[in-house]
């Protein structure tokens, strides 16, 4: 649970960060300048976002009963 | 260059048609490769006959897209080199390199491994086969991350991982450890692949709901649905929650998409999501208002501000700041990006010529020029250069109106907000489908079981208009601020192009046609017609 927290406030803290004042093509410097931590962190959500459904299918196969040996 | 404007519309075409239909296959085949392992993991567990029966049915559908899917993305591959051989050339490095990737690990790992899933049940041990499903889920999942970097270079090409080499022309590499984490393609790999797992689970769900509607296959069509509705309600909630950041990311690294997406002709603090309706297409020259913009609209106050800047008062630039500029924001007019945009070409074909003469001092004096900083936020350590805004020459050519900047508004408008609301549908679906399972009564549950039924076009049209909203959405640019469509085609006879368009046309209607009565045959005998 704390790892979920830990996750997501990285996930949600990484948002604020718009700025006020625009590159001149409109786009956002902060956006612009690549924040490779933010990418790799991205990245990884997939692994786990596959554990977490896999799971989530035992618990969901045991809970209906239709699968009680899991 | 001068480029028939017909031909390009024939190259984008084919392209698109060829995109659309290779992309009717590879969400599935990236949802269906896991549900498939999914099923196969609890046979291997369980030992019981009647998962590896179910993992073998579903298996047969994944094989026959995964099949197609292949070999559309081939021809997609060989239209860079006949349709978009200028693009290919001129950002070739920076493109190629993670389709290289993909070519050489993912997809010999899927094809590899393909073979023992497919074929090896009963030449391999159930460990080896289910380490094999599982790889190749993996494997396809990572060739859909190669090519999202690749498509992530062309959303947002910063110059922290290339440049414009002025002794070659093109762009090229200078780090590929940010090219392939940059935020905009991870963000947008997530998207695409949860985008896949929630297609495939409305396939599985819907297919199971009908055994049930009929009375066929009942153990079958219930174990089916409880995976597909448990896969399929996670993966339905991720995408929501990722497309609020790509949209983020999108909102930020492509203003004109954004703006056009929601019919932001004029940029305003605390601007509104347009929750429904009708754009008209207006040239943002001629708006002076966002109300022009729509015959009727619903808003939602501050939203686009608050998804898009992660403040609900904070400013978003709309189509007429991006053609005319905002100072008090930072924007400068087309105009001058043009005219910064134009010298850069001039620099270059200076430093060519100087070096054809052998004028050393005028091949520096143009490098000099060409690589001059013309814009810099020294405490982000961020800056661009004249050849960072070669792009922008295009808009200084006099017959190229400015309001070309930006891509058309009713398509991107209804592209991206037919996405949404499908994919908030599909969240109730997988919602109602769960809950009704999880109390043992979606057997007799026939409205859900309809619903489910009927929702199996549904998450194609979504991830077509995804597809859509990303691409049309970047028009002008084939490489966003970098490299104009208009730029990027191969100077080829018109003929050509429309020749093989009717080909490629003629081939991929027999295909489809193929590929439903195949799945048709499949689905109507049931699972023990497979294998």
């Amino acid at each position: 649970m704390k790892k979920l927290i830990t996750l997501l406030m990285v996930f949600f803290g990484s948002l604020l960060m718009a700025s006020d004042k625009l590159m001149p093509n409109g786009i956002d410097p902060e956006v612009h300048k690549i924040d490779t931590t933010w990418g790799v962190i991205l990245f990884f959500m997939w692994p786990i976002l596959i554990i977490v459904s896999y799971k989530f299918v035992e618990f969901t196969l045991k809970k209906s009963g239709l699968e009680k040996d899991l | 260059m001068n480029v028939d404007l017909t031909m390009l519309e024939w190259a984008r075409a084919q392209f698109a048609m060829t995109a659309l239909f290779h992309f009717f296959f590879v969400p599935f085949t990236l949802g269906m490769s896991f549900i498939v392992a999914f099923f196969e993991t609890i046979y291997v567990k369980t030992g019981k006959k009647e998962w590896k029966e179910i993992t073998q049915f579903w298996q047969l559908i994944f094989g026959i897209n995964f099949a197609l899917g292949l070999s559309t993305g081939i021809i997609h591959e060989f239209e860079f080199g006949t349709n978009w051989s200028t693009y290919s050339w001129v950002v070739g490095d920076l493109f190629g390199a993670p389709l290289a990737v993909e070519g050489i690990v993912a997809f010999f790992m899927e094809a590899t491994f393909a073979a023992i899933s497919f074929f090896g049940w009963k030449r391999v041990s159930k460990g080896v086969h289910l380490a094999s499903t599982w790889l190749l889920a993996i494997g396809s999942n990572l060739s859909a991350l190669w090519i999202l970097i690749a498509n992530g270079f062309m959303q947002h090409p910063s110059n922290e991982f290339g440049f414009f080499n002025i002794e070659t022309s093109r762009l090229e590499m200078s780090d590929f450890w940010t090219l392939i984490v940059q935020p905009v393609a991870q963000v947008k790999f997530l998207h695409v692949v949860t985008a896949g797992y929630t297609l495939a689970s409305i396939f599985v769900l819907g297919i199971s709901a009908l055994y049930l509607l009929k009375g066929k296959h009942k153990d079958f069509a219930k174990k089916s649905a409880a995976v597909a509705a448990a896969f399929g309600l996670i993966s339905s909630i991720f995408v929501a929650v990722i497309g609020d950041e790509h949209a983020y990311e999108v909102a930020n690294t492509q203003p004109t998409k954004i703006a056009s997406a929601e019919g932001l002709y004029v940029g305003e603090k605390g601007a509104p999501i347009v929750a429904i309706g009708i754009p008209k297409n207006l040239k943002a020259t001629e708006v002076t208002s966002n109300e022009e913009g729509f015959v009727f609209k619903i808003e939602l106050p501050k939203m686009l501000s608050l998804l898009g800047k992660r403040d609900p008062n904070a400013y978003v630039p709309g189509l007429k700041d991006l053609i005319e500029g905002n100072e008090e924001y930072g924007i400068w007019p087309l105009s001058k990006l043009a005219q910064i945009g134009k010298e850069a070409r001039e620099d270059l074909f200076k430093y060519h010529e100087a070096k054809k003469a052998g004028d050393k001092a005028g091949m520096e004096a143009a490098k000099a020029d060409f690589y001059k900083v013309v814009w810099e936020d020294k405490e982000k350590g961020i800056s661009l250069t004249k050849a960072d805004l070669i792009g922008y020459g295009y808009f200084a050519n006099s017959n190229v109106s400015p309001d070309l900047i930006y891509p058309p508004v009713p398509p991107v408008f209804y592209a991206f907000h037919i996405m949404v609301g499908l994919g908030f549908w599909f969240i109730l679906l997988f919602f109602m489908s769960w809950i009704s399972i999880v109390k043992g009564t979606f057997e007799n549950n026939t409205l859900v079981q309809k619903l489910a039924v009927i929702s199996v076009p549904l998450p194609w049209i979504a991830t077509s208009f995804g597809w859509m909203t990303a691409e049309i959405g970047r028009q002008p640019w084939t490489v966003f601020g970098v490299l104009p469509t208009a730029e990027s085609v191969t100077p080829i006879a018109l003929q050509n192009v429309q020749a093989t368009f009717f080909l490629f046309l003629t081939a991929f209607v027999i295909l489809g046609i193929a590929e439903l009565k195949i799945l048709f045959t499949v689905v109507k005998s049931g699972p023990k017609g497979a294998h």
